[in-house]
């Protein structure tokens, strides 16, 4: 199964020992298994791990704990990838702080595909959750979409993919076995089943630690090739993605919002830098990567008079029923159906607030 | 000398006759009451003395003892004054017992001998009347609240006074003149009138489908919106309150204390506070009195601001909810009310109340929203068949002169359909769609193939959940029947889909 070095690697990850400490020790022994023989009566070594050193010998001495922790891994379905695995992802081995292990449940070939980023805010606005529901659907054709399974942008990321048939990799800030949100417990399950993968560098059951949310961001980023900015605020978690991927140097796509709009400052502040950046339909990162642009013809639907007549208000952008009712004079209790009927067609789409726009749109 | 007068007491909704007998012997003069008395009874003796005198009689020094019999069962409340004083009078021979008329008497006396209004009178006299009781005195402050019993004899006193002169046929009194009930319908919703709403047509239409339906309803919108008004509307387009209804309602408002007007003619409108208990709910306390649920029975029991009630509260409303009946049960009573309403419920869609707004900003985070509206149960919400999402009026809309259609014409409607779930439900004891039970549901909502496709399709593509199915038919039923037909259309059902907005997973 594992090899022994890859061993050390899991019970390193399950004891939390972050991989700054992991890398100095290889660093200083030589060798994975050099370390678990001389590690012990080590002043240096001591030194290196600190207050873990003491769990983490006595670990490698009786393997009680290697041996739980593999155990539980194969009842649920998690694999670890290490640094050194064959499979192991080379993007992210190149990083600055390199992660040494990965817990993974689901297809872990998905690790070496080609991946693109989808991150925003938490608090997404109805605009937010529009790009990005339309933009990965489109992303989805060509990328594995990665994003880190948060509320918001992340978890409507994932989501639509999985509606669209994409493969998705959830970047996790916690342990594996209890995913952080909960409530998104039910995606990550839906991402494993539908081929997806859900990943993360921390011990199987680790707590969701504030500082880990933003350490996992340079996954996120590593493993992509490039990363789409749906809505940011400035100083948040996803503009701390953006600042790792801007480190390594990878390609930042992000869509312009209202200039009035806190939850996009960080996107139009990063535009007013680089303005390469700056995109407005899914296309144009297709494009960007010489990625063949299939446009799929739109079937043409047959409207009544009364739909067409919604269908020029809802044009305008978001608009409440109530405004409907006034402008095309349509009864309610007719409005209701009309409404209903246009939405199945998929030609609006309703949001809350009992509002309508067109449905979708960026082509 | 023994005296006894006839009175009655409240068990729950029910009276049961009570024996007040006075017996008086020489000896000390003491006052002894027997018969579980609580406090208020006991505390006649002060009463009962001064209004004696102050009425120009004598206070008898005696050793007195009265038995309120049945002796095992609870007595409570100041009722018995009138009738302890009268058979006080009789008993020291002050007025001849053997000529006193026969009568229930009940009252509470001031000190200077007048005569005070007491509660739980219409109920009493109801199970009185139905028990063989003709002719009753009581205080003239209630005189409204019994003007429907038919074939009693009413009459009512405003003092001790006047009370021994008629039952001593000393003076006559002219009897409550009894009215029946439809000569008697006014309706004064001229405040809450469903023209005076500008815009809302959404919300408008939801609620009379609703209404027309007995579903209850969840309003979802930002602060001033508008919610509180358009509940307010909603007893304006409800059906007129049968004769049977209305006697009901006033038998719970009469326990409680509460009929202020007399007798209860419009559907109650109730609003309890979100900070209320779950007792003052549902009723209880040492009296296991009835609470807001039972004093919105066949009216609205409107709940503003819903996550914000307390947790147990409300899901305490759940049985209720679908019982229509709630049950009371302390150390040494249980009383069943009834508690058949219509649940009207306003939440906004965020903690700030601005999520989805077009005009404001919402400043919650994705957490505090979901913890928000994760406050409210499943099951809970399982009995809330409609969601209407309710939006800020606009300036241009508010200053529209026009006036919306008006209650009057939107309750026709509703009359309407309501006669149609009547005949339709009748058989099995139910009257309006939101009582189907799954059989009634599967026998009722037959739906053609183009109706279950558009279900099929709907509740992929609209993500709605498995929840949702069956209001989703039972709304489509109620919308069918507000048209007057019988067959469910895909209109209707088209419909009844707008209605499951949180069913929906667009939010957070």
């Amino acid at each position: 199964m594992y090899s022994t070095e890859e061993k050390i690697c899991i019970l390193f990850g399950q004891l939390a020992i972050s991989a700054k400490k992991f890398y100095k020790l290889l660093d200083y022994f030589g060798d994975a298994i050099c370390l678990s023989r001389e590690i012990f009566n080590n002043q240096d070594a001591e030194q290196i791990v600190g207050e873990e050193y003491r769990a983490l010998c006595s670990a490698l001495k009786d393997g009680k704990l290697l041996e739980q922790t593999l155990a539980r891994m194969q009842d649920n379905g998690i694999v670890a990838v290490t640094c050194f695995s064959q499979n192991f992802p080379s993007s992210v081995r190149d990083l600055e702080d390199p992660p040494y292990v990965f817990f993974c449940k689901g297809d872990v070939a998905l690790l070496n595909s080609k991946c693109l980023a989808v991150v925003g805010t938490r608090k997404v606005s109805s605009y937010g959750r529009r790009l990005a529901k339309d933009f990965t659907a489109i992303l989805s054709e060509n990328f594995t979409i990665v994003s880190g399974l948060a509320y918001g942008v992340d978890s409507i990321a994932h989501e639509t993919c999985l509606e669209h048939n994409g493969k998705t990799i959830a970047v996790l800030g916690g342990g594996i076995i209890k995913v952080y949100p909960s409530a998104n417990q039910q995606l990550a399950d839906r991402i494993v089943e539908q081929g997806g993968l859900l990943i993360s560098e921390y011990g199987i059951d680790a707590q969701p630690a504030p500082y880990r949310f933003p350490h996992r961001n340079r996954i996120v980023a590593g493993l992509s090739v490039g990363l789409f900015v749906c809505q940011a605020p400035l100083k948040s978690g996803t503009f701390s993605t953006v600042e790792c991927a801007l480190e390594q140097g990878k390609d930042v796509f992000v869509v312009p919002g209202e200039v009035y709009d806190v939850n996009f400052s960080g996107s139009n502040s990063l535009i007013k830098s680089m303005q390469g950046a700056c995109v407005t339909t899914p296309r144009d990162i297709e494009s960007f990567y010489h990625l063949d642009v299939q446009k799929k013809q739109k079937a043409v639907v047959q409207l009544s008079i009364f739909e067409q007549k919604i269908v020029d208000v809802v044009s305008v952008g978001k608009v409440s029923f109530d405004e409907i009712v006034q402008q095309t004079g349509i009864q309610p209790q007719e409005l209701n159906f009309l409404l209903a009927n246009l939405e199945l067609k998929s030609i609006i789409a309703r949001l809350p607030g009992n509002c309508y726009r067109l449905y979708g749109g960026i082509e | 000398m023994l005296s006894v007068i006839k009175s009655y007491g409240l068990k729950g909704l029910e009276g049961f006759p009570v024996q007040t007998e006075v017996d008086m012997h020489s000896g000390m003069p003491t006052y002894d009451i027997v018969g579980l008395a609580d406090t208020a009874v006991k505390e006649s003796k002060e009463r009962v003395r001064s209004a004696l005198k102050n009425s120009g009689y004598n206070y008898p020094v005696a050793a007195v003892v009265i038995n309120l019999a049945p002796a095992d069962v609870k007595k409570e409340g100041s009722l018995y004054d009138l009738p302890i004083a009268i058979g006080m009078l009789a008993a020291s021979k002050q007025i001849p017992y053997e000529s006193l008329k026969s009568a229930v008497v009940l009252g509470e006396l001031s000190l200077n001998g007048e005569v005070r209004r007491i509660n739980g009178i219409l109920p009493m006299l109801i199970s009185a009347r139905q028990q063989g009781e003709k002719v009753f005195v009581i205080p003239k402050d209630n005189a409204d609240e019994v003007v429907f019993i038919e074939g009693a004899e009413i009459y009512a006193v405003d003092t001790l006074q006047t009370a021994v002169e008629f039952l001593t046929s000393q003076t006559e009194l002219s009897p409550i003149e009894i009215r029946s009930w439809e000569t008697d319908l006014k309706f004064n919703h001229s405040d809450n009138d469903m023209k005076y709403i500008k815009g809302q047509f959404a919300a408008k239409r939801a609620m009379e489908i609703a209404v027309a339906g007995g579903h209850n309803i969840l309003m979802i919108g930002p602060p001033g919106a508008g919610k509180t008004m358009l509940a307010r509307a909603v007893p304006s387009i409800m059906p007129n309150m049968t004769f049977e209804e209305a006697l009901e309602v006033a038998k719970v408002h009469s326990i409680a204390g509460q009929l202020e007007n007399g007798f209860v003619y419009e559907r109650p409108f109730r609003t309890p506070h979100h900070s209320s208990t779950m007792v003052a709910l549902t009723g209880g306390g040492n009296k296991a009195k009835p609470g807001e649920i039972s004093l919105a029975h066949n009216g609205v029991l409107f709940l503003d601001e819903l996550p914000e009630y307390n947790r147990q509260a409300l899901e305490t409303l759940r049985q209720p909810l679908e019982d229509g009946v709630i049950t009371v049960a302390r150390n040494a009573i249980s009383i069943t009310y009834p508690a058949d309403f219509m649940l009207i419920a306003s939440m906004n869609p965020c903690p700030c109340g601005n999520y989805g707004s077009a005009t404001s900003e919402c400043r919650c985070s994705a957490a505090q929203i979901h913890k928000y509206l994760t406050k409210l149960s499943g099951p809970l919400m399982d009995r809330i068949d409609i969601h209407v999402e309710v939006d800020n009026v606009t300036y241009y809309e508010l200053n529209d002169e026009t006036l919306a259609e008006p209650s009057e014409v939107v309750r026709d409607r509703v009359n309407k359909a309501r006669q149609i779930q009547l005949e339709r439900l009748k058989a099995k004891g139910r009257h309006c769609n939101s009582q189907m039970s799954p059989a009634d549901i599967k026998k009722y909502c037959k739906l053609d193939k183009e109706c279950l496709q558009l279900l099929e399709e709907s509740f992929e593509k609209l993500n709605l959940s498995a929840r949702a199915y069956n209001r989703v038919l039972k709304v489509a039923r109620t919308i069918a029947d507000l048209e007057g037909v019988e067959k469910i259309t895909v209109k209707h059902i088209a419909e009844s889909l707008q209605y499951r907005s949180l069913d929906r997973k667009y939010r957070v």
